[in-house]
């Protein structure tokens, strides 16, 4: 091989250029999000809107020109889209026009509407029937694979020779509590694993809890304080998204 | 839709909605007066239905200046039912006076789960579009647990648009005032118990506390009346029940041992004990007739009792409670009047 030839079949990293692709089809997106598998987590949401048309064709449910205008002005504002020159570019930046921008508002307000229509009532009711799954605790964590790391690490809490927030971050293998010194936020309770909640029912805030087996390893928890049930927005919101998920979980099953 | 220039909107800061209420603490004995935090406007001297007085009485009491009612719809319910109709006709729907009527009403039942049905039967028996304040009732030493879950229900119970709200309308129909106030007002309870009204005396989920309290019993006034700042504009409204009774009996009988001439308390007096407290807003009573009204309502307007007074009114409980034998008293204590 002549040092010429060499050259050639081996180019330097400076003489690499991406190849220059002129467009990407909706062809190739789709096939990359088959490739990344990403196809029926995508397939089922474009489902949903779907169905959340058709149903509010169904049931008359409609979008006026006014509410577009009105949740259009509130999602530029939210997201600093003040001029109208700033708000086409970033259109442009999102490969959209304004008629697809323009769409999937409605497609919010529809679905929103829906809910409303079909679920908006019920929400009380729901509440008050369910009301003990909705007591949410701010807990912290740590997490390790072995049970004689774990008894180590409660028996050094307990006798106050270390912070919780010391040993989360030198022992816990779980990324969020083992970054955040242990605290991993607010929770409902019934979103819990059952050995969790099993573990922390009646435990008074503050308290280190024994370890707990699960299938992630041994968890060691301090609740650091319980919040009673109460039907804030958020928790509406929560129920009234619980009931129109499960809603469309069953005309899934009407349709299998 | 027009995609036109937006101007940028100010996030708006919350605490500017929040205007400072600060109001002057009262120094003396006045007939009305705030209800710790709350809102509320209160007479010092409450009327309840447990001496069974008449609805023509009740409403004599309310002519006579008391607005704080106190109601209940279970326990001893066939004594209480005697000033419901005065109730009713202050506090139903359409009523021109609401507005200037406190109705504390009670339920004994200790369970979140059926407070709703409680709070049903007092809003279907007085036709009321609300409550000022709704307590917990005697609760003991036995209630921890059990209260902890009716006071995790303050939230969702009391103000305007809550689930309480909501459902109560569904059950007994819409109207401004019910929207507007809420089922609920305040939450407020009964101790029977002062261990527990101290632990929760701090709590933002109880804005009402109500303890037995009279000469013969004084423990709430250093585990209650003492805890609290009267210059804390936050604390919650104190009221006090059995004021002039005692399981040793009526205290205005005279004690055992008490020397001739020696001041007897009136029922009045008995109240104004209660009310020259710290931090004490209500003094609940149990009066019967429109004499016992006029009475304690001249009583009052006496103020508070003087140091002396106070004191002397404890030696007299004690007496009572035969904790003292008059030996041990010094004369000097003693208050003489014919």
């Amino acid at each position: 091989m002549t040092e010429a030839s060499l050259q050639t079949s081996t180019p330097t990293l400076e003489q690499i250029r991406p190849a220059a692709i002129e467009q990407i089809t909706d062809e190739a997106i789709a096939n990359y999000l088959r490739h990344t598998y990403k196809m029926a987590e995508i397939t089922a949401l474009a489902e949903q809107d779907a169905k959340v048309v058709k149903t509010c064709e169904v049931l008359d449910i409609t979008i006026t020109d006014e509410e577009l205008q009105v949740a259009g002005d509130a999602f530029r504002l939210k997201h600093r889209l003040l001029g109208s020159a700033q708000t086409l570019a970033w259109l442009e930046q999102q490969q959209i026009s304004a008629e697809d921008w323009t769409q999937g508002i409605r497609i919010q307000l529809l679905t929103q509407k829906l809910k409303d229509r079909l679920f908006a009532d019920s929400i009380d009711d729901h509440y008050l029937t369910n009301r003990d799954e909705y007591h949410r605790a701010a807990f912290s964590q740590i997490l390790v694979s072995d049970l004689a790391d774990a008894l180590q690490i409660v028996q050094t809490l307990r006798a106050g020779k270390a912070s919780f927030c010391e040993m989360a971050l030198e022992h816990s293998q779980a990324k969020t509590s083992g970054e955040q010194g242990g605290f991993v936020g607010v929770r409902f309770v019934s979103t819990l694993m059952p050995e969790i909640r099993a573990a922390i029912a009646g435990v008074q805030a503050g308290e280190i809890i024994d370890p707990i087996k699960t299938q992630r390893g041994y968890h060691i928890l301090r609740i650091e304080k319980w919040f009673a049930p109460t039907l804030s927005e958020s928790v509406r919101a929560e129920i009234l998204d619980l009931l129109f998920k499960s809603w469309l979980g069953a005309e899934d099953d009407r349709s299998a | 839709m027009k995609i036109n220039d937006l101007e940028s909107r100010p996030p708006i800061n919350l605490d500017d909605r929040q205007s400072l209420n600060i109001k002057v603490p009262e120094l003396e004995l006045p007939h009305y007066r705030k209800l710790g935090r709350t809102d509320l406007k209160v007479s010092c001297l409450g009327l309840g239905g447990g001496g069974g007085i008449s609805s023509a009485d009740t409403l004599y009491a309310f002519d006579r200046g008391i607005n704080y009612f106190f109601y209940s719809s279970d326990l001893h319910h066939y004594l209480y039912s005697s000033m419901a109709g005065a109730l009713k006709k202050l506090c139903q729907r359409g009523s021109a006076v609401r507005d200037r009527v406190v109705l504390a009403t009670v339920t004994y039942i200790k369970s979140p789960e059926v407070a709703l049905a409680a709070l049903l039967d007092q809003f279907l028996e007085l036709g009321i579009d609300y409550i000022d304040v709704l307590f917990w009732g005697w609760i003991g030493t036995n209630d921890a647990a059990a209260f902890a879950d009716c006071l995790n229900l303050s939230n969702d119970l009391r103000g305007p648009g809550t689930v309480y709200q909501r459902t109560i309308e569904k059950m007994i129909g819409v109207s401004d005032r019910l929207k507007k106030m809420g089922a609920v007002r305040y939450i407020g309870a009964s101790f029977h118990d002062l261990d527990l009204a101290h632990q929760w005396l701090d709590s933002s989920l109880l804005d009402v506390v109500m303890v037995r309290h009279n000469v013969a019993h004084r423990s709430a006034q250093s585990q209650v009346f003492n805890c609290l700042d009267a210059q804390n504009f936050d604390r919650p409204g104190i009221s006090t029940f059995k004021s002039a009774g005692s399981h040793s009996g009526a205290l205005w009988d005279i004690p055992e041992g008490l020397p001739a001439g020696c001041w007897i308390p009136s029922v009045p007096d008995l109240y104004r004990y209660s009310l020259s407290q710290n931090c004490v807003d209500v003094c609940l009573t149990g009066m019967r007739s429109p004499a016992e009204i006029d009475a304690a309502t001249l009583g009052i307007a006496q103020g508070k009792l003087t140091q002396a007074e106070i004191d002397y009114l404890g030696i007299y409980g004690d007496l009572h409670r035969k904790r003292l034998q008059i030996q041990d008293i010094p004369t000097e204590k003693l208050i003489y009047r014919s």
